[in-house]
């Protein structure tokens, strides 16, 4: 009956009315528009599914079953399918469904309160967070805590967890009350997908794949950025026993025009341990000490790309020897 | 195509999710076929699922296709690597519906294509990477922009260059008189060449 009369609608705003009643074929036609976009059928000519997300038309009858399986192979991973299905279920559908029950006066009793993936989603984040320190740490050698920890926050915050998650396709998979998936909801069903994975050395290769590859192409100080690199510097020189850096003018030009440029350079016991331009000699004095730290951390501009199979060292060094000497 | 014009937008090549650097995931997640069991248009469709789609399936276990006819489905229940539907519609035109794994869905007629037809456009769309298509720009150009001309006419009209390859090129280039006031400083100009021009910037840097 609706879709009979908005046809008739659309109908009338496009032939009669709109010559005979302008205002109201405009209104009528800014309503059929306005619908459109609530129910995302807005045509946008570029990159629909940014500006409205539509739900799959297929999704209303989705083999739930095949899904699950395709997904693993996808991935190239075998998923026992009764822990993939509990790591795709989130707590707010179980409690939803108890809801929906109670008020249909149906019985829960064989409905499982403790079927959702809290738990797997627990030992997804300690697995997960502990092997990307380890990988994080084997992969920049010298650099220092903070900046591993901070580049671990990075890879383990909800924006750099729910973009894999995403892309690895389990947005209509996931069982919870919100469609879309939240961010946060996302970044927590990739979690408790690696813990539903079998085996440690099948999780590692898993995150590495997947997860710690979000490294590729970022600058490292941007996730990372020292607040004061002068101090550092010269803390990290004291710590090793050298004398404190010397910032000097290596070379100037075209002073007070709009591309003045200043060249200073980081002096410790008379050697010159990196250098850097800008457009004030403060500027300048800044990107050198960015500059040391670079080089101090061996992440300098020319350092070869990262590794991704590397070796990571095993979470109890003692017990990998003995393994390695059985 | 003309390159200016806005019917594509231009991007650069990339991957999603750096696919390929880890592991590589086949970016076609959902495949649905819509057809109609009699209509001529359809028989290519029609063709394609006899003869094609079970071999498809068989090879390629991480794409959903649904099946919805019951004969297919025995074939399907044979095969656990596929599970599969058709949509069949009467009388209207076949249709393909491609899903990515980055959300984005490629829609595609398939009315009166053959069996062959149908095959190549999925076998497209199983290689695909789902991104929005895009006219490549490239990381390089062979042509400076207006506003590194307006920087280095001063260079290219005087014999400024102690290499002499370098200043033919230029003066090939640009066969103008100076039109513009002199440069501040020789080096700041040399360090503009080095920055702006790709082939100049390697053999200056190279040189000086």
């Amino acid at each position: 009956m609706a879709n009979t009369l908005r046809q008739y609608l659309k109908h009338l705003t496009h032939r009669k009315l709109l010559v005979t009643y302008p205002v109201v074929a405009v209104a009528i036609g800014l309503g059929l528009y306005m619908e459109r976009v609530e129910s995302g059928r807005a045509v946008s000519f570029h990159n629909k599914s940014h500006l409205f997300y539509k739900e799959p038309s297929s999704s209303e009858n989705l083999n739930y079953d095949a899904e699950l399986y395709a997904f693993g192979k996808r991935l190239g991973e075998d998923f026992d399918p009764q822990i993939l299905r509990l790591a795709l279920t989130h707590k707010s559908h179980i409690e939803a469904e108890t809801q929906r029950r109670r008020s249909l006066g149906v019985s829960d009793a064989d409905l499982n309160t403790d079927q959702h993936n809290g738990l797997l989603l627990k030992a997804g984040r300690t697995f997960v967070s502990s092997y990307l320190l380890r990988h994080l740490q084997a992969a920049f050698p010298a650099f220092p805590k903070e900046g591993i920890s901070s580049l671990n926050g990075y890879l383990m915050s909800d924006d750099a967890l729910s973009v894999v998650s995403f892309h690895l396709g389990v947005k209509d998979l996931i069982l919870c009350q919100e469609y879309p998936p939240s961010e946060t909801t996302l970044a927590d069903t990739f979690l408790a997908i690696v813990a539903a994975l079998n085996g440690d050395a099948v999780r590692e290769r898993f995150i590495r794949d997947f997860l710690v590859t979000q490294l590729c192409g970022k600058n490292v100080y941007e996730i990372w950025n020292p607040a004061d690199p002068k101090k550092l510097v010269t803390e990290i020189l004291l710590a090793t026993r050298k004398s404190a850096p010397e910032s000097r003018l290596l070379r100037k030009t075209a002073v007070n025009t709009l591309e003045a440029n200043f060249n200073v350079g980081i002096y410790c016991d008379q050697r010159l341990i990196g250098y850097g331009s800008g457009e004030t000699a403060t500027i300048a004095e800044n990107s050198a000490f960015v500059d040391v730290l670079r080089r101090m951390f061996r992440l300098d501009d020319s350092r070869s790309p990262l590794q991704f199979p590397i070796e990571v060292e095993s979470p109890d060094p003692i017990h990998a020897r003995l393994q390695a000497r059985e | 195509m003309t390159s200016s014009g806005p019917i594509l937008k231009s991007g650069y090549l990339k991957a999603p999710l750096y696919n390929g650097v880890g592991r590589f995931v086949c970016q076609l997640q959902r495949l649905t076929l819509k057809f109609c069991k009699e209509h001529g248009g359809s028989r290519g469709v029609r063709d394609f699922i006899e003869q094609d789609l079970l071999n498809f399936a068989r090879r390629n276990p991480g794409v959903v296709i649904d099946f919805i006819e019951q004969d297919l489905l025995n074939f399907a229940r044979r095969n656990p690597g596929v599970v599969m539907y058709v949509k069949p519609r009467r009388h209207r035109s076949p249709v393909l519906k491609a899903e990515f794994l980055n959300g984005e869905h490629h829609w595609l007629s398939l009315h009166s294509m053959d069996r062959e037809e149908v095959h190549r456009w999925i076998e497209l769309m199983r290689t695909k990477s789902g991104e929005q298509m895009v006219r490549l720009r490239k990381q390089w150009r062979n042509y400076p922009l207006k506003q590194e001309k307006l920087n280095l006419l001063p260079i290219s009209s005087r014999s400024y260059l102690p290499n002499k390859r370098i200043s033919e090129y230029w003066k090939k280039m640009f066969l103008v008189k100076e039109a513009f006031p002199l440069a501040q400083s020789r080096d700041l100009s040399i360090a503009m060449i080095s920055r702006v021009h790709p082939v100049l910037g390697l053999l200056s840097e190279k040189r000086y």
